[in-house]
């Protein structure tokens, strides 16, 4: 099974978002804040980390640049999920390796859910 | 009549004129009346002493030498009540006058007794010359070493305790007394039978002419160049005469047969021709030897005039002049003031010695700017006391009284105003010369053709530093504005940046419930909560394209706002327009569907080149204008077709729908508008779409517009793009 660290502060969407990567057959580590985050992603080693970028406190940016300074986990792929539609941080997250960059509004769960899939078949 | 005769007449005449013009110039100063009876006594003398030598009789001989004798007997007192005069002295030596005027009188009772002039008997080639008789030589002795001598012990104190104008006017009487005297002496030894024949006599006239020049002149010449001057002259011509009596001679010797009125015109030609060579010849030499220090002191102050040419900066020009002027002339102190272009107030420029206060304190009224423009001469402290005597203003007078007491307690000598077009622009205030010698005529002859040259260069200086000022102010007030402008600007970067980071949050803040609905909705529908009753599979479609609507709404707010605050960005990439058509009709199929329209996609037959696009963006746009075209149609449907024109792509979306006024044609376009069927048959809208699309479609240097036959007939949107 494989497993996905969905790190998300907002409650409502995590919960979903939970939900339907788990009827989708993916186990779901979820994580409110980045340093939380980096702690999850160290102890699981997710195959996939799907990140919101306003996060409280230190932002998905900042946990990028954690994630980039830990050998042992800074391969793992990275999707950017966000609402925040912003050109700069969007440059930003692609300068630090995310896979892409998705604005959540934009996909339904399930859409969601063949992106993440083609990413963790190695596409 | 001999030589000598005249030479009487010649010191009479001259005694008489210089005599008058200093009493007259001021009858009531004790000073010019007693100058004008010592005149009066030596003119007596010389006119005894010309008539004496004309004479061959021997009783008139005899009565003119007793005439002569009246003159000289008076000639010791009235020189001695003068110097007193002139030195301030005869309340003090009253007594000393007094005896002396005792003396003098008993001399006179005896000038018409043998006792004084004994008898007249020929000696040389004079037929008559007085012997004296016994009182004579006490006259001599007590008149001449005793009264005269005295004077000249008085002047000589004086001389050595005194600075300034006096002391230069002491130096000249000297210089008189030596001639005068000392001429007119050359007349005794003839008396007691030595045969010297009385060459000085000669010289007497130059004693009333140097006495009256220097009582008279405010201002005197360097007595060393004016001897110097003299002994050139005289040498010249001693040199030049010889050389013609040389000549003479040998033109006797070997030329007796030329007649002496060829001879002689050309010898004068020929001593005239030589004059001036003989001159320059004299004159190097004493200007190498005699008054070298005047001539070299003259050069500095010429090379100085030279150098203030050379110099821009103000502070370097006022330091160079001030130092030269007192290395040069040896001075105390000096100051430059300048005046303020505008206000005419005094500054400091460059002082050396005076107190600072004081340096300016002379013109702190008006009154010396006022008499130095009137006068436009170098203002002398020593001159002072005369002018004030010759003003007859009384508030003139006062106000020089004041300014001399001023000069004399801050020590200022001379005040040489610099004038630039008439108008003082400044001052040259100068100290006393460290030798106590006052200001000659020559110095300043030579300070007054500095000023010119130095007010010239200081205005330009001033000018030069002005304009280099205002271009530093100029340069300060650009530096200051640009910084203004920079931080003005950055703040207005800073407020961009929020606002821009305000609409990015604000539409996140949007997004999430958003998110949330469509998330729920359509897990909803794909019934992963279980299969929801029939009767709510509707209201859930309707939910979830009303949460659509209001994400596109967001994007479209979202989108504005950035190409209102120019920050939408282009990520341009090769991109096949087909595809993106095909994606769009893809989306909006089943729209069209629901609606009962069609919508069709007439590909072209040929595949179109990939052209440079934003993908992302061209996308919207086509996407809603065919949006807009299903949703303003209700029968019939929308034809998208996609063509090549003039290196041009031009996709065309028509529709059979409500169609279009002119009026909605030409506001289609712009923000918020929106066309008058809008209100009737699609509500949701804020007319955002079209809008969007023309600012995208323009950022791809491309063209968007629309035309319709009217209302109800439809209506068709072109979108074009350059290949390129």
């Amino acid at each position: 099974m494989k497993k996905i660290l969905l790190i998300e502060d907002e409650k409502i969407l995590a919960e979903m978002y939970r939900d339907k990567f788990t009827q989708a057959g993916l186990k779901v580590y979820l994580a409110f804040d980045s340093k939380e985050g980096l702690a999850l992603a160290k102890k699981e080693k997710p195959d996939l980390i799907v990140l919101d970028i306003l996060l409280p406190k230190e932002n998905g940016i900042v946990f990028l640049t954690w994630l980039r300074k830990e050998p042992e986990i800074s391969s793992i792929p990275v999707v950017a999920f966000s609402n925040y539609d912003d050109p700069a941080t969007k440059r930003q997250a692609a300068k630090l390796g995310v896979k892409d960059y998705l604005i959540k509004t934009s996909y339904t769960p399930s859409e969601i859910v063949a992106k993440i899939k083609q990413l963790l078949n190695g596409g | 009549m001999n030589i000598f005769a005249i030479s009487g007449f010649v010191n009479g005449v001259s005694a008489l004129i210089f005599g008058l013009i200093v009493y007259l110039k001021n009858p009531k100063q004790l000073t010019n009346k007693t100058f004008g009876l010592m005149t009066l006594a030596l003119a007596i003398w010389a006119f005894g002493y010309g008539f004496w030598l004309s004479t061959q009789d021997k009783e008139s001989a005899l009565f003119w030498t007793r005439i002569l004798s009246i003159g000289s007997t008076f000639i010791p007192i009235f020189f001695l009540h003068w110097i007193f005069a002139l030195l301030n002295l005869q309340k003090k030596k009253e007594l000393i006058l007094t005896f002396g005027y005792i003396l003098t009188l008993i001399f006179l009772s005896f000038v018409f007794t043998p006792l004084y002039v004994k008898d007249v008997v020929p000696q040389l080639s004079f037929p008559w010359w007085p012997e004296p008789g016994i009182v004579y030589n006490f006259y001599l002795i007590l008149s001449y070493l005793g009264i005269v001598g005295y004077g000249g012990y008085e002047l000589i104190k004086i001389y050595r305790k005194t600075r300034g104008y006096l002391r230069e006017q002491i130096k000249y009487i000297l210089l008189a007394m030596i001639v005068g005297f000392g001429g007119g002496a050359t007349n005794f030894p003839l008396w007691y039978g030595i045969p010297l024949p009385p060459y000085g006599n000669f010289l007497v006239f130059l004693y009333p002419f140097i006495l009256s020049y220097a009582i008279l002149k405010y201002r005197l010449m360097d007595i060393r160049f004016v001897l110097g001057r003299g002994a050139v002259y005289a040498l010249s011509f001693i040199v030049v005469i010889a050389l013609a009596f040389l000549l003479m001679f040998l033109s006797n010797q070997f030329f007796s047969a030329v007649p002496f009125n060829i001879i002689g015109p050309l010898i004068l030609i020929i001593s005239i021709l030589l004059f001036q060579p003989v001159l320059r010849f004299f004159e190097k030499l004493a200007s190498k030897y005699f008054y070298y220090t005047f001539y070299s002191y003259q050069t500095v102050l010429t090379d100085l005039g030279r150098k203030l040419t050379q110099v821009l900066e103000l502070d370097k020009l006022s330091s160079l002049i001030v130092s030269t002027l007192m290395d040069t002339m040896k001075l105390d102190r000096t100051v430059i003031l300048l005046r303020e272009p505008g206000d005419g107030e005094y500054q400091i420029q460059k002082n050396i010695g005076f107190r600072e206060e004081n340096g300016i304190s002379l013109v702190k009224d008006n009154f010396l700017t006022i008499w130095l423009e009137k006068t436009k001469k170098p203002l002398v402290y020593e001159e002072l006391s005369l002018i004030i005597r010759d003003t007859l203003k009384r508030g003139d007078k006062r106000k020089l009284e004041n300014l001399q007491s001023n000069m004399k307690r801050i020590e200022a000598a001379l005040c040489l105003p610099l004038f630039i077009e008439e108008k003082i622009v400044g001052m040259i205030v100068l100290g006393n010369k460290v030798s106590g010698d006052p200001y000659s005529e020559q110095d300043i002859e030579l300070l007054t053709n500095l000023s010119n040259q130095a007010s010239i260069a200081l205005q330009n200086a001033r000018l030069y530093s002005e304009v280099k000022g205002f271009s530093k102010t100029l340069e300060r007030e650009v530096e200051k504005r640009t910084k203004e402008l920079k931080d003005a600007y950055e703040e207005l970067k800073k407020l961009d940046k929020a606002k821009s980071e305000f609409i990015s949050i604000a539409s996140h803040q949007l997004r999430t419930p958003l998110t949330a609905i469509k998330g729920y909705i359509s897990m909803m529908r794909e019934k992963i909560y279980g299969k929801p009753p029939e009767k709510m599979e509707r209201p859930l479609e309707n939910i979830y394209t009303s949460n659509e609507r209001l994400i596109k709404l967001v994007n479209d707010l979202l989108n504005v706002s950035r190409i209102e605050a120019g920050r939408m960005e282009m990520k341009l990439e090769k991109s096949s327009l087909e595809e993106i058509i095909t994606s769009v009709v893809e989306e909006l199929k089943n729209v069209a569907k629901e609606k009962n329209i069609y919508l069709k996609w007439e590909k072209p037959k040929k595949p179109l080149p990939k052209i440079s696009v934003d993908k992302d963006k061209i996308r919207q746009v086509i996407m809603n204008v065919a949006d807009n075209a299903i949703r303003y149609t209700e029968h019939g449907g929308v034809i998208i077709k996609c063509k090549m024109k003039n290196e041009k792509c031009e996709i065309e979306v028509s529709d059979t729908g409500v169609g279009l006024t002119k009026y909605e044609l030409s506001k289609m376009f712009e923000s918020f508008s929106r066309g008058a069927a809008g209100t009737r048959l699609y509500t949701e809208g804020v007319g955002l779409g079209l809008y969007v699309a023309r600012r995208f479609v323009e950022m791809h240097k491309g063209k968007i517009w629309a035309e319709s036959k009217g209302k109800d007939k439809g209506s068709t949107f072109y979108i074009e793009l350059p290949i390129k």
